[in-house]
């Protein structure tokens, strides 16, 4: 069994190909080798220990203890005089001289800090932390199934330094945007490179372009979520450049390397089966008045969706129906109208292995309803994991997984649709009682019902009875890997993998919908592959007694290609009949792509006396993408490592445990990466509509006639590869008897070349410019703590473990291209709200703000009706935090831990148009005042002089209609800070003597939650997460009817046979 | 998975023992794009610039002219924004005219000009077509870019004067009537939306639009009146057939935006274009037979009641709208209506630039009043009977009775009616006499569209200070 891909000897890329491996009957004469067998256990009780890493130090040879404990450990028969090194979490290292043994059989002592001592990194390569000359993380299975949330992202807020992960919506299957160290790019989203088991696989996020995304769009979620928490062994966070060198130019944004659960040699086959059962409720509702009716100036007129009419008194109005009824008040037709949600994860895994092989073999069922009604999502992931040695020399492994999602009733948010249910509910009277909107979603004439006497809006039970995407995806993805031996200093092998996306979305909107009486539906059909296989040498040798070496050189091919097909349906003859022949209008539209990349990449590593380290790489890739002449460009990075604390061991300060381990690390990399496909020429689009801002878009072929369009972009003259210089500076350091342990790491990365389309002046015929240019940098420092302030050293005593990790990034745009002052990077926003970036700025929410008085600042006023005034665009501040952290608390004593884990964010603005809208209506608790006032400001005399307000406003409805987005964000506009309890749970592991009445060997029992508590905020009304621009868009920070966010309860068993 | 193995190979070998030796990629076959070409064909393209320019003109260019001007009211239902001269909801107009429609055009129009054989009759219809969208941005933003626009050869074109650009426009017409050649090639049906390649109507329109030019520019250039006599007998629209109008249906998809937009966003009811008291003034005191066809009684009326709205008033129950009847999805897009034409030609008579003198154009004058009401449906006898009611025209009143037909001819086509107010008198004098609405964000009427901010912030050759709304274009004098 080799359960983990060690590499072990001097590459030539010449030994190009399988077929160069010699027959396993071969190879299974040529050498004997030495091989060990044991059993680690925990000193406290003698607990066996599983995930042990077993290495022969200084080498790459070792395997992880089963659950049982124990290992085998296959070695060349030359090393019977090394050392076994066996690290595990939160234990003492230990080191036993082989001598000779066959047997070795381990105690280990537990360590109060919990840093991780091995982490696997480029290629799948595990390496001992100790060496790396960057800053790396690792976030461990039992982490990642706390509160297990349908997209795995969302297990890692708050946990690591320099990532922040942000949920984007409330949608059941929702996306979640991950940032590593910042953002990379002014032109496209800076989302890092996802591998599992040493393969990139797809996180992509196909929600439409940006005008579709902001006018009822729906959050189709990121395909990262598909990688089952059951399934995954560790997840390590490679944050910079130089960490990934190796991966390719894609992993600039950092990587989020993912290593799969594995059978382990033992006596018999260990059967896990988990079953998570969780409920799901909104995180946050909206803070409404229940004090006024519809209407306008405070009178009551029913035609009308909002709260400007009387106060709500019993008296007897005329409802939507026409019958004559008393005004009362709902204070929950809003918060009815969501359900709890819950959902079901079941998982079985069979894993098992003998000297020779091992397998893994699971298969997990997610069910999940939402909180919006219909809403529901099912998973169905199989996965096998298994490996087999030929021969003491050649093995193979081969790891697959399947799922298959299917999701319907996501709704639609942003604006601009009659379907969208946060905006129906944003302007739902606070007269309509749940019975009746229930009662009357549909007409007598079989069309929606309405919210508002004109009939413009939707009943939104209507739209969650109706309409929405229902979608179903197949995704498979998986490696085999061959792995040989040549010598015994020298390894080749070889991995392929594949990753395949098959997407099928249905967006209906049924016929009767205001709006679109006729009915319409949306069919997309989404292809989605990437072939990836890596050749890769791999010699290790101790040059002399104090240097060892290790070369890996690597040829890599990469293919993408993208395929979308997508027919837009509208005029239906039949109700509900969703198929395009029931249709009277079809336009089908279809898309592909392919670009391909060869890439040779060498890393030498150089280990001195075993503390100081040194590896330098170098990569040249060549892209399909770029102009001919200019389509191979090279990359290195240099990283080193140096343990003072082992080097100079001798110290008393280090000696003596106050210090137990002191490294430094740095590392400096450039990286440069390719362009999209087909940009280069100028090219005509055969046109399937022309568009309209109110999407009213005509459709070719038009009267008969079909058409083309020439680009509005003007290709690139003498296109470069893109850049990015980072260098960073860490240092990792463990006190007080390893009690307290510290991680600390300054970055900075400079982003030039950039490729982006600039705007140039329309009249030129032309939209943009795409060329090299500009200039994004962040520099951040980060920082990890772990301590143990208290440790009983009885065994299974009482414990308390802190973690704690900070991150500060300043993010600037140093440079656009020359006399360019601004830059938008998301736009698409009806009320023009961008944001943008303006060099020696970050990126900025943009847009008109009101008019100031220059001297006192006060807002000017119109003496006319006591409002403010229109003034001019402005920047209302930086999108991104100043800092964010997380802290973690795990109690632990006996059988319970408990552990709770609290997520900050400081800084950062965050635009709301729900609460916009929640306003301009009159819904909004805070509008429930209707006396009129006279705000602060002032009013401009004549002569240019000024004075104090004293007009009051020409009513409370005119106030906050003044302060409508449509008019100005900036009333809208928040500070984005928060502290929210992520995570919280409490674990029982049951007695043996239970558990073994079961036929189990271990159980543990829990109750979770996640995102419990928002515990501050200076954001109103919904979750100052959610962003409706989704994880494809670069833009954040901006919330518009953004389905809200869920607080999660629930409770896990896990059994292990 | 084209050449792959072949490729893979070769590029394997290639990168592994040679780090530095650039061998892949190198016919750049595999970055070509799938989805687009590299030709087009100049049919293509007219088609494509044509339904773009349709739709801006009966779409987002139609709300914020209809309002501003106040030939509808929005009753506050859509805001009053626009009626006080907010322009932000014109976004796109300014990009996409020059990105969308003038670039694929001028494309074309070389494209064709570089064939061996060229065909002339394709670049006539092309070249009428530019004259066609360059007047009419030229009047709605005044001074534009023209020479240097559109090609992509210039970065920062600069704006030339509206003068340059309409006698720019004028000289395009001259040079396509004159290459007209019955045994060129021509842009045929169906991607001749307007036409389907028949070249005598594109004649027509020509002509006709040369004359719509020159009689915008007369006021403020009265030498062009020498060139507005000799037109008088060219073939110039002179039947319903002869209309320059694109066919929009009531197939989804090709449905005219002005029903799509009651439809989409009001569920089919009628409910944000208000009867303004300034268009109302204009047929209610004349007995005015269009006066139900122009507007439906508001839901709370009583049959028959019609009730204006000032533009910036809130509705009310019983006010009136513009008809469903003119929202309807298969309306056309009308550019140059026969009515217009005969009204022009009695403008044209009535002030001497034409002979015939003033009785011919009471005469051409009843005709395009006939054929304005007519295309609306009207019935002859109500026709007859309104026209038996207007006054012979003279030398002093033909002014204002054609200016009242005129606009009124135009009440569908917000762009045209704006033009014709803006050259119907004098700052002050104009016919129908406007006020600046309470709240206006200038302090005079709306003269003028303001240049969009990505073209301000790109380009440094936009005018500076920028002209406000109501500043006057050149032409409107």
């Amino acid at each position: 069994m080799e359960t983990l891909r060690f590499v072990r000897s001097l590459a030539s890329a010449v030994f190009a190909g399988l077929a160069f491996f010699p027959p396993p009957s071969l190879v299974a004469q040529a050498a004997t080798s030495h091989v060990i067998t044991g059993r680690v256990t925990s000193s406290e009780g003698a607990r066996p220990l599983q995930g042990v890493t077993v290495l022969l130090r200084g080498t790459r040879f070792g395997t992880l203890t089963s659950a049982e404990g124990t290992y085998r450990l296959q070695l060349p028969a030359s090393a019977t005089d090394g050392v076994i090194s066996m690290r595990l979490i939160g234990f003492k290292p230990s080191e036993t001289p082989i001598a000779g043994r066959t047997t070795i059989n381990a105690s280990l002592e537990p360590s109060p800090t919990a840093l991780t001592d091995v982490v696997v990194t480029a290629n799948a390569i595990v390496r001992d932390t100790k060496e790396l000359g960057y800053s790396t993380a690792t976030v461990q299975a039992d982490q990642l199934e706390v509160a297990r949330s349908t997209n795995v992202l969302n297990a890692l807020a708050g946990k690591v330094s320099g990532v922040r992960v942000t949920q984007q919506s409330g949608t059941i299957g929702g996306s979640t945007k991950i940032v590593i160290r910042g953002v990379n790019s002014i032109a496209s989203a800076s989302e890092p490179l996802f591998v599992v088991d040493g393969v990139p696989i797809s996180n992509s996020s196909f929600a439409g372009t940006e005008t579709e995304i902001v006018t009822g769009g729906v959050d189709v979620g990121n395909r990262a979520q598909d990688i089952n928490p059951d399934d995954i062994e560790s997840m390590s966070i490679l944050k910079g450049a130089a960490a990934s060198a190796l991966y390719g130019s894609r992993a600039r944004n950092g990587v989020v390397v993912v290593t799969t659960k594995r059978g382990r040699a033992g006596r018999k086959p260990i059967i896990t089966y988990n079953t998570s059962l969780r409920t799901d409720q909104v995180f946050r509702t909206f803070d409404l008045q229940n004090e006024y009716a519809q209407g306008n100036l405070g009178v009551y007129n029913k035609d009308l969706a909002n709260g400007w009419g009387p106060r709500i008194e019993g008296q007897q109005v005329q409802n939507l129906l026409g019958e004559t009824v008393s005004l009362q008040a709902n204070p929950t037709n809003v918060s009815d109208f969501f359900r709890t949600g819950a959902t079901n994860v079941q998982s079985l895994s069979v894993a098992g292995g003998s000297e020779l092989s091992d397998y893994r073999l699971s298969g997990t069922w997610l069910g999940q309803t939402g909180i919006l009604p219909g809403s529901e999502l099912a998973r169905y992931t199989v996965a096998i994991n298994a490996g087999q040695r030929f021969t003491p020399k050649f093995s193979a492994r081969v790891a697959a997984n399947y799922i298959r999602t299917t999701s319907d009733g996501r709704a639609s948010q942003g604006q601009n649709t009659a379907s969208i249910p946060v905006q129906l509910l944003s302007s739902l009277p606070r007269t309509l009682s749940t019975e009746f909107l229930r009662a009357n979603r549909v007409t007598s004439t079989g069309i929606a019902g309405s919210i508002d006497g004109t009939g413009t809006s939707n009943n939104p039970y209507w739209v969650t009875d109706n309409n929405g995407l229902n979608n179903a995806i197949d995704r498979l993805y998986g490696n085999f890997n061959l792995s040989y031996d040549a010598l015994n200093w020298f390894n080749v092998s070889f991995r392929a993998g594949t990753d395949l996306a098959n997407e099928n979305r249905r967006f209906i909107t049924r016929k009767g919908t205001r709006g679109r009486l006729d009915g319409e539906f949306d069919t997309q059909d989404l292809d989605e592959r990437e072939l990836n296989t890596d050749l890769l040498g791999t010699v290790q040798r101790q040059l002399t007694s104090t240097l060892a070496m290790k070369t890996i050189l690597g040829h890599n091919f990469n293919k993408r290609t993208f395929r979308r097909q997508r027919v837009f349906s509208q005029g239906l003859n039949i109700d509900q009949l969703y198929t395009q022949a029931n249709a009277l209008v079809n336009s089908a539209t279809n898309f592909s792509s392919e670009r391909q990349l060869y890439g040779v990449y060498g890393d030498v590593g150089l280990a001195w006396r075993e503390y100081l380290f040194v590896n330098v790489t170098g990569r040249n890739d060549w892209s399909s993408t770029l102009p001919t002449n200019n389509n191979s460009y090279f990359y290195p990075s240099v990283s080193s490592g140096f343990v003072v604390s082992d080097a100079l061991r001798d110290k008393a300060v280090f000696r003596n445990g106050r210090v137990s381990f002191l490294k430094l690390r740095a590392n400096w990399a450039n990286v440069g990466s390719d362009e999209e496909p087909y940009q280069l020429a100028f090219t005509y689009t055969p046109l399937t509509q022309q568009t309209d801002i109110y999407t009213f878009n005509q459709q070719f072929p038009f009267n008969g006639a079909s058409a083309f369009a020439a680009t509005n972009v003007i290709p690139p003259a003498n296109l470069k590869p893109q850049r990015q210089n980072s260098v960073e500076f860490g240092a990792e350091s463990r006190f007080l008897h390893d009690r307290v342990g510290v991680d600390a790491t300054y970055y900075q990365t400079r982003n030039y070349d950039q490729i982006v389309s600039i705007a140039v002046p329309q009249s030129s015929g032309f939209s943009a410019r795409r060329l090299n240019v500009g200039q994004i940098s962040n520099k951040g420092i980060e920082l990890q703590v772990t301590a143990v302030p208290i440790a009983s050293s009885a065994p299974d005593g009482f414990r308390w473990d802190v973690g704690l990790n900070y991150n500060r990034n300043r993010n600037i745009v140093d440079k656009l291209a020359p006399g360019l002052s601004e830059f938008v990077v998301t736009s698409g926003d009806g009320f023009g709200i961008f944001v943008a970036a303006r060099p020696g700025t970050t990126f900025n929410i943009q847009g008109v703000g009101y008019a100031r008085d220059s001297v006192s600042g006060k807002y000017l006023i119109n003496p006319a009706n006591g409002l403010r005034i229109q003034g001019s665009r402005k920047l209302f501040g930086n999108i991104f935090p100043d800092y964010t952290g997380g802290v973690t608390n795990t109690f632990s004593f006996k059988r319970v831990a408990l552990s709770f884990l609290v997520d900050v964010r400081k800084g950062g603005v965050f635009l709301s148009q729900t609460t916009s809208q929640l306003r301009s209506s009159g819904l909004a608790a805070e509008t429930a005042n209707r006396d009129r006032f006279v705000q602060d400001g002032v009013i401009r005399n004549a002569d240019g002089t000024t004075r104090p307000n004293d007009v009051q406003v020409s009513s409370v409805q005119a106030y906050w209609g003044n302060l409508d987005n449509s008019i100005s964000p900036e009333n809208n506009i928040f500070d984005a800070s928060f502290a929210k309890l992520r995570e919280a749970s409490l674990s029982f592991r049951l007695p043996e003597r239970w558990v073994s009445k079961l036929g189990a060997s271990a159980a543990t029992w829990s109750l979770e939650g996640r995102n419990l508590w928002l515990i501050s905020t200076k954001v109103p009304h919904v979750d100052p997460e959610a962003n409706v621009l989704g994880t494809g868009l670069i833009g954040e920070g901006i919330e518009r009817n953004v389905l809200p966010s869920t607080r999660t309860f629930g409770m896990n068993l896990r059994l292990v046979f | 998975m084209r050449h792959l193995s072949s490729r893979f190979i070769r590029c394997t070998a290639i990168s592994a023992m040679v780090l530095s030796l650039p061998g892949c990629f190198q016919d750049g076959s595999l970055n070509v794009d799938p989805n687009r070409s590299t030709t087009a064909d100049a049919a293509q393209l007219f088609s494509g610039a044509a339904l773009k320019f349709s739709l801006l003109r009966v779409g987002e260019l139609t709300w914020p002219v209809a309002l501003s001007t106040q030939m509808w009211s929005s009753g506050a239902r859509w805001g009053l924004a626009q009626a006080q001269y907010d322009q932000t909801r014109v976004r796109s107009a300014w990009g996409s005219i020059y990105t969308d429609v003038l670039k694929n055009l001028l494309i074309a129009t070389r494209e064709a000009e570089l064939a061996t054989t060229k065909p002339t009759n394709s670049i006539a219809q092309l070249k009428i077509y530019t004259a066609f969208v360059y007047s009419q941005t030229t009047y709605l933003w005044g001074d534009i870019p023209f020479t240097e626009a559109a090609t992509g050869l210039v970065d920062n074109p600069k704006f030339d004067s509206q003068q340059t650009v309409l006698n720019g426009t004028l000289a395009l017409l001259d040079a396509a009537v004159a290459s007209i050649d019955a045994n060129s090639k021509t842009i045929g049906s169906p991607n001749d939306l307007y036409y389907g390649g028949d070249m005598a109507k594109w004649r027509r329109f020509a002509n006709s639009l040369k004359f719509r030019i020159l009689m915008t520019m007369v006021d403020a250039d009265p030498t062009k009146a020498a060139l507005i006599g000799p037109m008088q007998g060219l073939p110039m629209i002179a039947a319903r057939t002869d209309e320059m109008k694109v066919q929009y249906t009531a197939q989804a998809g090709r449905q005219n935006p002005r029903f799509s937009f009651t439809q989409i966003f009001r569920g089919g009811v009628q409910q944000d274009w208000y009867a303004s008291n300034v268009v109302f003034a204009q047929l209610l005191p004349f007995n005015d037979p269009r006066l139900p066809i122009f507007y439906q009684p508001g839901p709370a009326a009583s049959p028959g009641q019609f009730v204006s709205l000032n533009t910036v008033e809130p509705f009310t129950t019983s006010a009136s709208l513009v008809n469903l009847g003119l929202l309807k999805a298969d309306l056309p897009e009308m550019s140059f209506s026969l009515s217009e034409q005969e009204l022009l030609e009695a403008e044209a008579m009535a002030r001497g630039f034409w002979t015939g003198g003033v009785s011919a154009a009471d005469a051409r004058y009843r005709i395009g009043v006939r054929e304005s009401m007519s295309a609306l449906g009207v019935s002859t006898s109500q026709i007859d009977a309104f026209i038996a009611t207007l006054p012979i025209l003279t030398a002093s009143n033909y002014r204002l009775e054609l200016n009242r037909q005129q606009y009124l001819d135009l009440f569908m086509r917000p762009l045209e009616g704006w033009t014709q107010w803006r050259r119907s008198g004098t700052a002050g004098n104009e016919y129908p006499a406007l006020s600046v609405p309470s709240g206006a964000l200038v302090g005079g009427l709306v003269r003028r569209l303001l240049y969009r901010s990505e073209e301000i912030t790109a380009n440094p050759n936009t005018p500076n200070p920028i002209p406000l709304q109501d500043a006057a274009t050149w032409f409107d004098k």
